[in-house]
């Protein structure tokens, strides 16, 4: 039996060697070089003009007021953003998953299909939308008599943000709802016939039956999001690189306009690549203690 | 239990043979046996080894003028057989693609870029000096010295004081631009108005433009080294554009708060949105939607580098009539009014480069007088050597270079010697001072404020 096992194992490390050779040399070797990286002082061309700073970029970054607005930015992604997000795809779910729901593969599709487009064809679709002088959203508003409403919707942090946050949930909904989906899938329906005959209306078949038996998806969902949140670049980076006036960076913006955008010229590798850790640091133990509080019994059916 | 035991070692060893087979490089081919020929056949040598130019260009693939360029190459590689040109066209990736090749020790023969990147890399170390070939090279038509055959303003930003291999020419230009305000010459006819060369002047042209019902003044609010052009423009010419760069280098005696003639620059930014000259909703418009709203009559004029004929040659119509001024002098002001910051795209070669021979063949082609006069014409941009016809939509360029006393690059040389600065503290705060969010005396208070903080850590 033991010499089983053994052989077992084995089979299962000749298998799995060449995507794990593969995986160390191409994401995490380099993914560890970069806090090596963070304590240079270095502008990512030459290794000739390499300068050892230790801690010193950390010191900086963690000093820096724009680290600090940029990490904010992540946070209202993540709060402001996900409950929108978490909420709509629940809702979506529950819908679609009732019973004698006609066309709900129709609606799946489409609620789906916003997450197979790219990063730069939404920012696209989305800015000709949010344009102030011919953008659906500003007509819109001045052909139903509401012009006082149309503005420059990227012009100021305190619009641009509602603004991109819906950009980013009507992107990412789709795929939540079709996790949601799956997991209510998963739940027996007797449990919901059960409590039909105790008397139970659908909003509390929702609270005392769905949510429950869906925590454990809620929970890989909050995750993923929460990493995804403080992951973003690619639609705030096509909508706004940024802008304007660094109001809408957040962390990956910003630390790739310190050390790759051609534009600012800034050129800072080591310090951009130290903010780079330091997010990684925040994600890790977010995740750990995230993962830690709600840590129970799964439920089994 | 035994044969299970020989059936997983055969499948490992299936699978280890299957994953050495795909790696093991690929065995010679067998060679079949052949009728012996009747007559021996004369031996053939191999074809000589091509010499490569190794060249990076910022172009993307059918972006602009590179199907120009690389008819270019096309005729470069027939002219000269023996040499193949290996061509990335890097568009908005070419400084990721240049700054690993760089990183990775594989430089290239031939860098394209500005000449702000052009003199960052030299004083980085990464190119080599080009003094020596500017020397002894002539032109490709062979009539005339090469360093001779450029426009003495370009070659002046290519030669770079702080180099790291000491004060030398870095670059080899081949297209020219400076900042001018565009017109549309139909609606300035229609109105009877004449190009204003005073600030006063420039704001009544600008108010008969919107009595007309026209919107003066095209912007793109997501562009911030657009928008604080009309700051550091006005700031040049109030107190000429070497207070300005000291200011923003932190010389000893400089201040923004203690400078009136700042505020006063300030103010007169606040004066175009107060006024109405912006056109409507352009804090939230989006490049190149600016452009597009002038090439289409909307507005009358924009403020853009020549490059800007190029970028919207598609969208002008036939019959869309522009031209340039230079940004009027302020009255009172101590900034020369004929001062105009200039900039050329071109070449640099690493010192790397495992052809730099080649490369400036290669480069001598394409500045030679038939492919400067194509561009020129085509972009349409303006050249960098002499004696090219500028086209017709910045014809204006050449004067203004011609009667410039001082020439300088652009964003008065801030943006070259302290890019972080420009971008991380003045830039932020000018956008809000020119959406009308902060006040003038707000934006050289907290300018100041943000400037200090910034030198105390840098």
């Amino acid at each position: 039996m033991r010499t089983g096992r053994r052989r077992g194992k084995t089979i299962i490390f000749v298998f799995l060697a060449p995507a794990i050779l593969f995986y160390t040399v191409f994401f995490v070797y380099p993914a560890a070089d970069a806090f090596r990286v963070s304590t240079w002082r270095w502008k990512g061309v030459s290794f000739e003009n390499v300068e050892h700073v230790g801690l010193a970029n950390f010191r900086e970054a963690l000093n820096d007021k724009w680290v600090k607005l940029a990490f904010t930015n992540n946070i209202l992604i993540m709060i402001g953003g996900g409950a929108l997000l978490l909420a709509l795809a629940l809702f979506l779910a529950v819908v679609l998953t009732r019973e004698g729901f006609r066309g709900a593969s129709f609606f799946k599709t489409i609620i789906f299909s916003p997450y197979a487009i790219s990063s730069v064809g939404i920012a696209l679709l989305w800015g000709f939308i949010y344009d102030p002088r011919f953008g659906l959203l500003n007509e819109f508003l001045r052909a139903i008599g509401l012009e006082a409403l149309a503005k420059p919707w990227m012009a100021r942090r305190e619009t641009a943000w509602p603004a991109l946050i819906l950009v980013i949930v009507w992107s990412a909904v789709g795929f939540f709802m079709m996790l949601f989906i799956a997991g209510i899938q998963g739940i027996p329906s007797d449990y919901y016939g059960a409590a039909r005959v105790d008397g139970a209306n659908e909003w509390q078949l929702f609270r005392h039956v769905t949510i429950p038996l869906l925590r454990e998806v809620l929970t890989i969902a909050i995750v993923y999001w929460m990493i995804a949140a403080l992951r973003v670049f690619g639609i705030i980076w096509a909508m706004t690189r940024g802008g304007p006036a660094h109001v809408t960076q957040t962390v990956t913006t910003y630390f790739y306009h310190l050390s790759l955008y051609g534009e600012s010229r800034i050129f800072r590798m080591g310090y951009g690549t130290s903010i780079a850790v330091l997010l990684f640091l925040v994600i890790l133990i977010l995740s750990i203690v995230y993962l830690r509080l709600t840590r129970r019994e799964a439920i089994e059916y | 239990m035994k044969g299970k035991s020989i059936k997983t070692w055969i499948f490992v060893l299936v699978v280890a043979s299957l994953v050495v087979a795909g790696c093991a490089p690929k065995p010679a081919a067998t060679p079949t046996p052949t009728k012996a020929p009747e007559v021996a056949p004369t031996p053939t040598e191999a074809p000589p080894a091509k010499e490569v130019v190794d060249v990076i260009h910022f172009y993307s693939v059918g972006a602009g003028k590179q199907p120009l360029f690389a008819e270019w190459i096309e005729e470069f590689e027939k002219e000269n057989p023996d040499i193949e040109v290996k061509i990335t066209w890097g568009g908005t990736e070419v400084m990721t693609i240049t700054r690993a090749r760089l990183a990775a020790g594989d430089d290239p023969d031939v860098i394209t870029h500005n000449a702000a990147t052009i003199a960052s890399f030299a004083q980085e170390g990464i190119l080599m000096k080009l003094d020596d070939y500017y020397d002894k090279e002539m032109n490709w038509e062979g009539d005339k010295k090469w360093f001779d055959t450029f426009i003495p303003g370009a070659m002046k930003l290519a030669y770079i004081e702080d180099g790291k291999y000491g004060p030398g020419y870095y670059g080899i230009p081949y297209e020219t631009y400076i900042y001018a305000i565009f017109y549309n010459k139909k609606i300035f006819r229609d109105l009877n108005l004449e190009i204003p060369k005073t600030w006063s002047k420039f704001l009544d042209v600008c108010q008969k433009i919107k009595d007309a019902g026209i919107e003066p003044l095209s912007a793109d609010g997501n562009v911030p080294y657009y928008n604080d052009l009309w700051f550091t423009k006005l700031a040049a010419r109030i107190l000429g554009w070497e207070k300005f760069y000291d200011t923003a280098l932190n010389k000893p005696g400089t201040s923004w708060v203690d400078e009136p003639g700042f505020l006063e620059a300030a103010k007169k930014v606040k004066e175009l949105r107060d006024r109405g000259f912006l056109m409507e909703g352009y804090e939230g418009s989006g490049w190149p939607a600016a452009q597009i709203a002038w090439v289409n009559g909307e507005t009358a004029m924009i403020f853009m580098a020549t490059w800007l004929p190029s970028e919207i040659r598609d969208q002008t119509p036939e019959d869309f009539e522009m031209g340039i001024f230079l940004f009027p002098m302020v009255e009172g002001g101590k900034g020369d009014p004929t001062m105009v910051e200039f900039k050329y795209n071109g070449f640099c070669i690493p010192k790397g480069a495992k052809n730099p021979d080649g490369a400036i063949k290669f480069v001598r082609f394409w500045t030679n007088k038939k492919n400067m006069t194509e561009m020129a014409a085509a972009g349409p941009a303006p050249a960098a050597t002499l004696g090219i016809e500028m086209p017709d939509s910045v014809a204006d360029q050449t004067p203004i270079l011609e009667k410039a006393q001082t020439v300088i690059g652009f964003h008065l040389f801030v943006q070259r010697d302290a890019p972080e600065w420009m971008d991380m503290v003045e830039r932020p705060l000018d956008d809000q001072l020119f959406f009308g969010q902060i006040s003038p005396e707000e934006f050289i208070e907290e300018l100041q404020k943000a400037h200090d903080e910034y030198w105390e850590t840098h």
